[in-house]
């Protein structure tokens, strides 16, 4: 039996709009749990049971994330919605919301209900601005149907959602930064502790969630805790949304359990473009360590397995790199976006991703020294764990593993100038023509 | 102190038990116990940011390195400072800082005193794997006082967080991201802060330096003497850097000023005024003692001015006159000021008085010393309720604006009454005119929505230097005192100048029952009597610039009246009006003593020979004593180790004023007013707006204003 598209990505036909959606089965659980005043810590068992865990990149338990709230707390608290998603190699969590919004508005307003919070925040990505406009038109329906709003449907409760519309950075997607930028400030990660959970938005408990973990939740409560860890294969609980992008034949974003088989999911995606080899894959977005495409070939995508690999599952934003692709140009296309984005708060990212970045464009220009590999190695090290945030080893990982494991074609560029791949095939593997 | 038991905690840093207080971090812990640790960003008086990473260290129970600025203690706590993991981060940071940092540390003002270059040599490596491009920065323009190096900041965030968090006016921020990040200041109009200049001292290398002291010195040759600020009755402790030349035949020279650390007055601020008036000094400077003859000056030795006084005073003796009057500016030390009255009395002259634009003195006899309830500046957070009647608080006395924003960030109210344009930004404000503030004050207890009407709390009301020249000075005191002791609230005045209080205590003031018993005088005329008194045979002028420090009307100079100026500079109202000028040594060329308007003695050494023949006044007041006859001089040690000044914060005494009559009589500020701030150049094109040079010298125009109000 296929388990595609089953979560978040379940509607063949079009549910952005209010009504649509509620035909579909939509605000069912919600409306259950107003009306009758459900038990919140029944909630929380039921996501428990699920092993339903952040899908940001993390792989938080949500259920453990949403206990740290204190619920005897009674000042305002807050839930915030992180669809900053920009982790290159993802483009989930933006389907979900072109595609599912209500959803989404439904399974934050499940989590807010059991984490009594007054108030959601959701925070989009600069860049979605068509979603952001579509949230805002949705919101209006949802106010409108008291499904949300004071006194909603009567039961006395009130719940307030904002959007936000984010002003184009990548560390904002960290959640504590994403808090800074919702104050007003700059989108500087904050050191932990004290975490968001004692102390977050204006300086009030607050969760923090991916735009996919919320979105599951209706769906979990709806069908129960055990369907949904039926779901997954291999062992693993549920379903994930991988975008799968790179040297693919037709890249694309599908709902697959946790536990395929990483050749089914090539093979969804058209599978190496060219009919080539495989390379190597970063299995969650370019953060994660890169593996090479023999080890990836017989894994399957289950968080744990890829970590027993070396790397992680991260957002599930999978990149295929073939067999002609050059991992120097590869890397270079990364670090000068971490170079980028680094906000420039801790010492070790700051300067190193910049002198990461040159080192690395002195070796594209054929100046690069004997030692700059071994250099590229130790500067890694040197960033990796001594940040605020885990941007460090965003920008470390896939200068190590790269190294670790294409370090001839690195060593062949210092050498002799140009590319290891350029010469066997006489490009770079970075043109979208086929070269033989 | 580590009391009680359920308090404190007990760690292991580098195998060695160490107690801590429940909730203090690593690196408090380890600055108390003497473990050094490195750190850029961390700062014990601003928040923690933990974003230079220098400070990490291995702590048990952790894979990562933790920064020691932002990680509280817990019991039982293992700490390794000095492990193969934590110094090879030391030195990795260390290295990602410097790629970028430019190496002139032998033209840069920071060097010897530069945390990275210290750091540098402790952990920094010999040579570097570093080979590409540095970055590079614009330079702010920051204005005269600061000079900036924007290639060496290392994003500390220091200055930033020293604007929004102690000065409380961010005028300097981040911008962009990653190794292009840098800091900008708003509007691009540099520092209108009148504490900018701590963001020197703050900033650990040298990209903000001492633009005044730019390219002169280097701090390891520089004599540290310790000192009071001469700019403002907080009493700032500083120390005066002096720097001796290797040649015997070059004088020393007074590198710059910097704050000594005082917990209890100044923390480790320092107002900029009081920082960068070092600079008017030397300039202008009168070395020789000058007399007038016949419409000329003519220099002339100091024996010959003591022959000229000596016969000028039996003259006037001969004559019969005593109705000379001594005037003393604000500077003056507590030496100078004793011995001055001393001679004065001595003299048998009635008229002598230490700040010469008070209009309103009637109940000086009242007071000695400092005048209000005993405070302490570090306690301002005790208050509830925290009143300020008139003056501009950020301005006039910058490191009282600075503890009164910690007071308001503890939930103190700050109200300021007067100018609301004047007011600190987050106080509350009631507008009110000069004139209407006694009227004001006397219906506290009589509106029940008077905000002095609210007796819940404790309140402390601050007297500016707009009531000390204010036309009803007298009856605000008399009132606040009524006020203090029937409500149990502290009242303090604030006055011009350094050491009004100490002048005071020491006898400068025309009654003085202390000095006038101990010297057998008839007591003086107040000031606010000498006003309507025909023109004085004799003025005294002791550290003042002619008539504009003073309210006396310029008619006194028209007539028959001999002004004798001893004075730091050689002004051009003095070579005008003066009949003879006498060079004075400026505050670090003598030993002095001043006293703030708590109460507070500060001692300091003298640190230069003074420019010229210039001389203490001291010594000068002692060689006119010994010419008279029949006078055993009580030094002032003497006299000052056994006097038993009245303590602080006693007001003695009531009387009932008659409040008519009186107008205010509206000044420049103190700080305005101040010869040797008027003569700091970079200081007055800094603080253009507040420190309005007045070139001319015109006392009829500050006369005339007494009659309308300045504060509309």
């Amino acid at each position: 039996m296929s388990h595609d598209n089953l979560v978040c990505l379940r509607f063949k036909d079009d549910v952005r709009s209010f009504k649509a959606y509620v035909n579909a089965g939509g605000y069912k659980i919600w409306r259950k749990i107003l009306l009758e005043s459900a038990d919140r810590s029944e909630i929380i068992d039921v996501l428990e049971r699920s092993g339903l865990r952040g899908r940001g990149g993390a792989w938080f338990p949500t259920a453990v994330k949403l206990k740290f709230m204190n619920p005897e707390d009674e000042g305002t608290s807050y839930l915030v919605i992180n669809s900053d998603e920009g982790e290159p190699g993802t483009c989930k969590d933006s389907h979900i919301l072109r595609t599912n919004p209500h959803q989404l508005i439904e399974g934050s307003l499940i989590a807010s209900y059991a984490l009594g919070v007054d108030v959601i925040y959701h925070y989009l990505r600069g860049e979605f601005k068509h979603q952001y406009d579509l949230l805002e038109r949705c919101l209006l329906e949802v106010y409108e149907a008291s499904l949300l709003g004071d006194d909603m449907l009567g039961s006395g409760r009130s719940l307030h959602f904002h959007n936000v519309l984010g002003a184009g950075s990548y560390i904002v997607g960290e959640e504590t930064a994403m808090l800074e930028s919702l104050e007003g400030k700059r989108a500087l990660p904050r050191r932990k502790p004290p975490f968001p959970a004692v102390k977050g938005l204006y300086g009030r408990p607050t969760v923090i969630n991916n735009t996919e973990t919320l979105t599951s939740i209706p769906v979990i409560l709806e069908k129960g805790s055990d369907w949904y860890r039926s779901l997954g294969e291999q062992g693993a609980c549920g379903v994930k949304v991988f975008s799968v992008s790179g040297h693919v034949a037709s890249a694309g974003i599908f709902e697959l359990p946790l536990g395929t088989a990483f050749s089914v999911l090539l093979e969804k995606a058209g599978g190496v473009r060219f009919g080539r080899k495989l390379k190597a894959v970063i299995p969650g977005g370019t953060s994660m360590k890169v593996l090479p495409g023999a080890v990836m070939k017989d894994a399957y995508m289950d968080p744990k397995h890829i970590m027993e690999l070396g790397s992680l599952i991260g957002t599930g934003g999978v990149i295929v790199l073939d067999e002609q692709a050059c991992m120097v140009r590869a890397l270079e296309v990364m670090m000068s976006f971490y170079h980028h984005e680094s906000c420039g708060q801790c010492t070790p990212c700051r300067e190193g991703s910049g002198w990461i970045l040159s080192i690395i464009r002195r070796i594209l220009h054929g100046r690069g020294k004997e030692a700059d590999v071994d250099e590229l190695v130790n500067i890694a090290r040197r960033i990796e764990g001594r940040t605020i945030c885990a941007f460090g080893e965003a920008m470390a990982w896939p200068v190590t593993s790269f190294i670790i494991h294409f370090r001839e074609e690195f060593d062949y560029f210092v050498k002799t100038g140009h590319s290891l791949m350029s010469s066997k095939y006489g490009d770079d593997g970075f043109s979208w023509g086929a070269s033989s | 102190m580590i009391n009680e038991q359920h308090d404190s905690i007990s760690l292991v840093i580098d195998g060695r038990d160490v107690c801590a207080r429940v909730g203090e971090t690593l690196i408090q812990v380890m600055d108390r116990q003497g473990i050094a640790i490195p750190r850029f960003c961390y700062h014990p008086d601003l928040s923690t940011v933990a974003s230079c990473r220098m400070c990490l260290v291995e702590v048990d129970m952790s894979p990562k390195l933790v920064p020691s600025c932002v990680t509280v203690v817990h019991e039982g706590m293992k700490v390794l400072t000095k492990s193969e993991k934590t110094r090879q981060s030391q030195k990795d940071v260390l290295q990602l800082l410097l790629i970028n940092h430019p190496l002139d540390c032998p033209i840069c003002d920071q060097g010897g005193e530069c945390d990275l270059q210290d750091l540098t040599i402790q952990y920094g490596s010999g040579s570097s794997s570093f080979c590409e491009t540095k970055t590079a920065a614009p330079d702010l323009d920051l204005g005269p006082l600061i000079a900036t190096h924007m290639s060496r900041c290392i994003k500390c965030s220091r200055c930033v967080r020293f604007g929004t968090e102690i000065a409380s006016q961010t005028e300097l921020g981040f911008l962009d991201k990653g190794d292009s990040v840098h800091i900008a200041s708003s509007l691009k109009t540099g520092m209108s802060s009148p504490l900018s200049g701590n963001i020197i001292d703050l900033c650990p290398v040298g990209a903000l330096t001492s633009k005044p002291a730019a390219h002169t010195g280097r701090a390891w040759t520089y004599h540290a003497y310790q000192s009071v600020a001469a700019h403002d009755c907080i009493g700032s402790q500083i120390m005066w850097h002096i720097r001796y030349p290797s040649s015997h035949t070059e004088a020393p020279t007074l590198m710059r000023v910097v704050p000594k650390t005082d917990t209890a007055i100044n923390h480790s601020w320092l107002s900029d005024v009081d920082r960068f008036s070092y600079t008017g000094y030397q300039t202008n400077r009168l070395t020789k003692p000058s007399l007038k003859l016949d419409g000329t000056w003519v220099e002339i030795s100091w024996e010959e001015a003591y022959d000229w006084l000596e016969k000028y005073f039996s003259a006037l003796e001969d004559q019969g006159v005593h109705d000379a009057l001594a005037l003393c500016g604000p500077q003056t030390t507590m030496e100078e000021g004793y011995y001055l009255q001393m001679w004065w009395r001595k003299l048998g002259f009635r008229h002598i008085i230490s700040d010469a634009r008070v209009s309103d003195d009637r109940d000086q006899s009242h007071w000695s010393g400092s005048a209000g309830s005993a405070i302490a500046w570090d306690k301002l957070d005790a208050y509830e309720y925290i009143y300020i009647l008139g003056g501009d608080i950020l301005h006039e006395v910058p490191i009282l604006a600075i503890r009164l924003n910690h007071a308001m960030k503890e939930g103190c109210h700050v109200t300021c009454i007067g100018d609301p344009m004047s007011a600190l930004s987050q106080s509350e404000i009631i507008s009110l005119k000069p004139s209407n503030w006694l009227h004001w004050l006397g219906e506290a207890h009589e509106k029940e929505d008077h905000p002095l009407h609210r007796s819940k709390g404790k309140t402390l009301m601050i007297l500016s230097s707009d009531v000390w020249h204010h036309g009803e000075a007298s009856s605000i005191r008399q009132w606040m005192n009524l006020w203090g002791e029937i409500d149990h609230h502290d009242w303090i005045q604030l006055t011009d100048g350094p050491n009004a209080a100490g002048l005071q205590a020491v006898g400068c003031t025309p009654l003085n029952d202390h000095m006038d018993t101990l010297l057998q005088n008839s007591q003086g005329h107040k000031m606010h009597a000498m006003k309507d008194e025909s023109s004085p045979k004799l003025v005294w002028m002791h550290a003042l610039d002619g008539m504009q420090d003073t309210c006396f009307p310029k008619k006194w100079l028209n007539c028959d009246t001999t002004l004798v100026a001893m004075h730091y500079y050689d002004d051009p109202f003095l070579r005008e009006h003066a009949t003879l000028m006498l060079p004075l040594a400026h505050l670090p060329e003598k030993q002095g003593r001043y006293m703030s308007a708590t109460g507070n003695i500060t001692c300091w050494d003298r640190g230069l020979t003074p420019l010229g023949d210039a001389l203490d006044g001291s010594s000068v007041y002692v060689r006119m004593l010994g010419t008279l006859p029949n006078v055993s001089i009580l030094e002032f040690s003497d006299w000052f180790d056994n006097v038993s000044l009245p303590p602080v914060g006693v007001y003695q005494g009531y009387m009932t004023y008659d409040t008519s009559n009186f107008t205010s009589i509206p000044m420049w500020s103190s700080v305005r007013a101040d010869p040797l701030v008027r003569r700091a150049r970079e200081l007055n094109e800094a603080h253009r707006d507040q420190l309005l040079r007045e070139e001319t010298h015109d006392v009829e125009r500050i006369w005339s204003m007494s009659e309308c109000e300045t504060l509309s």
